[in-house]
């Protein structure tokens, strides 16, 4: 489906553009794909592309699950003005989007929440905040900073101090 | 609670690689985290305090706050009136967090959802409490406001908004005074999107200069019969089972441009094939057209135009209600909507039988409708009313269109919570 809708806008005569990442890997993608990335948009929009877009802080295997998921969401801008067309796809979106998100660990997650943001790509960069959001829900401090791996840099009073200060918030 | 994360331990026995075991979390820049912070309830991001010292300031700059009563649900005091604990600890925490937050950072979005207790004095007190924390929300600018309260409505204080940053407000259960929509209009300039579910509206007259999206749902016009509603800028309204009476579109029909969508259904006794005329007529520019009626018996005069051209409506949905009488209204509406291309049929839900909405009979019962190539029906597994349906395309010489089956899910029931709680912000 993501290759129909790339070809789709290549017929239209969309260009194509490359992007290369931290470790030399290139990504041809049309610009409707890469303009996904606001970050990408207006570079496309200042006619600074032609000589690839490279992106010094996306690792390829990153950049890889990035392209994916802006090919897989190209459709969508397009199919906008089409309920017909939109509603058929809707259901597999979701299914890409919430394997893409169930599948993500550390440090991935992370390293994408990065690259979305970095990118500029507002759904993906929701979409994987959520993720680390719900990871956080309905757990207590200290099994966040197991999932997570924060160290605790206080000390057990400085620690006792801030529960104390904001109990309105702990309340135990 | 506690048994959920060491299940998943357990689950994962892999060695942890030492990326893994790496905080990477707090490396994140103090805008990301806060990004995250804002998909926790409040309680939760003020917890965070506690993790490091990376942590332990950043939730007094989140710009969006989730303030949920259910955070304060389980809490197990000593006293006798369990509900009464719960509030007191829920209004304490959305009071010190509102005023030990960081004084210069703005709101961009408040929900609260909360719960009004009976008893006089409390109930003031609860007003009192809510009133303030949206009031002193508006002051930080907040963008999005919604507001979902329980048992008792809250009396909105409607003279505290004044916003040029406000875009989107939903309430539910809350009780709109006279002036609301006014104050509205004149305070906030920018506001585009109002939900109001289980409300009351006091108001008569329901304008907006500014509003693109309006739903309301469930809600009573208190102006029985007499309140109606003119928002010429508006793109999409859905009126929902009002209850006392159904309000009069005024000033729609020349205004409507091309993607007003209207979902309509009503349940409100004394109204009758008169009003519904009326209502159908401020509609006829719309293209998306949703229409559902639940009510007492219509009676359809043959020399009553109930039904106007619907010149623009490109998709239909009807609900059972159109097959009644001999599939009556489904054949109006087929008249006179020339550039119809789908069309669904959301059917009963349920197998016991309705007394039928509609008395009437047609004399003229062909019609054609060119460009109409999808027919979708929702029904009930084994409805034998999908194959008369199709036997009637067919008999009027539509064979060529494409029939879409789909089933009602099994335990598909209306949800308690509004619409807005789930909806998306583009």
């Amino acid at each position: 489906m993501a290759a129909a809708a790339a070809e789709a806008t290549t017929d239209g005569g969309g260009k194509m553009i490359i992007l290369i990442s931290a470790d030399g890997k290139r990504f041809e993608v049309t610009e409707a794909v890469a303009s996904q990335s606001q970050l990408i948009s207006n570079m496309i929009e200042d006619d600074c592309t032609e000589n690839g877009v490279r992106l010094p802080n996306v690792d390829g295997d990153i950049l890889t699950m990035v392209v994916d998921y802006c090919n897989m969401h190209a459709g969508d801008a397009a199919a906008a003005g089409d309920t017909m067309k939109a509603s058929s796809t809707e259901e597999e979106l979701k299914k890409f989007d919430a394997e893409l998100v169930q599948a993500l660990e550390n440090p991935v997650l992370f390293k994408l929440i990065l690259a979305a943001n970095f990118l500029n790509i507002k759904s993906l960069l929701d979409m994987t905040c959520q993720r680390v959001a719900d990871m956080m829900s309905g757990k207590t401090p200290e099994q966040m900073r197991e999932t997570f791996s924060i160290e605790n840099d206080f000390t057990p009073e400085e620690e006792a101090a801030i529960r104390q200060e904001n109990a309105w918030a702990f309340d135990d | 609670m506690e048994g959920r994360p060491g299940r998943r331990r357990r689950r994962r026995v892999k060695a942890p690689t030492r990326a893994a075991c790496m905080d990477w979390i707090s490396g994140l820049t103090d805008e990301i985290l806060h990004h995250i912070m804002s998909f926790l309830n409040a309680r939760q991001a003020v917890q965070t305090c506690v993790l490091s010292r990376r942590w332990s300031d950043l939730w007094r700059t989140v710009p969006c706050i989730n303030a949920d009563f259910n955070e304060f649900d389980f809490i197990d005091y000593q006293g006798d009136d369990e509900d009464y604990n719960d509030e007191v600890a829920f209004k304490r925490f959305v009071n010190r967090m509102l005023e030990l937050r960081d004084p210069a950072t703005m709101m961009d979005k408040f929900w609260l959802k909360y719960k009004i207790s009976d008893g006089y004095n409390e109930y003031k007190d609860s007003n009192v409490d809510a009133n303030r924390w949206i009031s002193h929300a508006l002051q930080k600018q907040a963008r999005v406001m919604e507001v979902v309260v329980f048992s008792f409505p809250l009396e909105l204080d409607h003279s505290v908004f004044t916003s040029c940053y406000l875009r989107k407000i939903g309430f539910s259960c809350v009780s709109l005074h006279q002036g609301f929509f006014k104050q509205l209009d004149a305070g906030c300039p920018e506001l585009e999107e109002l939900f109001l579910h289980d409300c009351t509206i006091a108001d008569e007259e329901i304008f907006s200069q500014s509003l693109k999206v309006l739903t309301i749902d469930d809600t009573e016009f208190s102006k029985a019969n007499k309140a109606y509603i003119s928002i010429p800028s508006v793109t999409s309204l859905t009126l929902s089972s009002p209850e006392n009476s159904t309000p009069m579109l005024k000033d729609m029909a020349l205004l409507t441009t091309t993607s007003v969508s209207v979902k309509f259904y009503t349940f409100s006794y004394g109204f009758d094939a008169n009003d519904l005329r009326q209502c159908l007529w401020s509609l006829s520019g719309v293209t998306n057209l949703e229409l559902n009626y639940e009510g007492t018996e219509l009676t359809f005069e043959n020399n009553l135009q109930w039904c106007p051209e619907f010149i623009n409506v490109v998709n239909l949905t009807l609900g059972q209600w159109c097959l009644d009488a001999n599939f009556y209204a489904l054949i109006v509406f087929l008249q006179n909507s020339a550039r119809l291309e789908k069309l669904t049929l959301n059917l009963a839900k349920c197998i016991w039988k309705k007394s039928p909405r509609i008395v009437s009979e047609l004399m003229e019962r062909s019609f054609t409708c060119e460009h109409l190539k999808i027919v979708e029906v929702k029904c009930l597994e084994d409805d034998p009313q999908v194959i008369s349906v199709q036997d009637f395309f067919a008999s009027n010489g539509m064979a060529s269109v494409q029939f879409h089956i789909k089933h009602w899910g099994q335990y598909e029931e209306e949800d308690e919570l509004p619409a807005f709680v789930r909806y998306e912000e583009r």
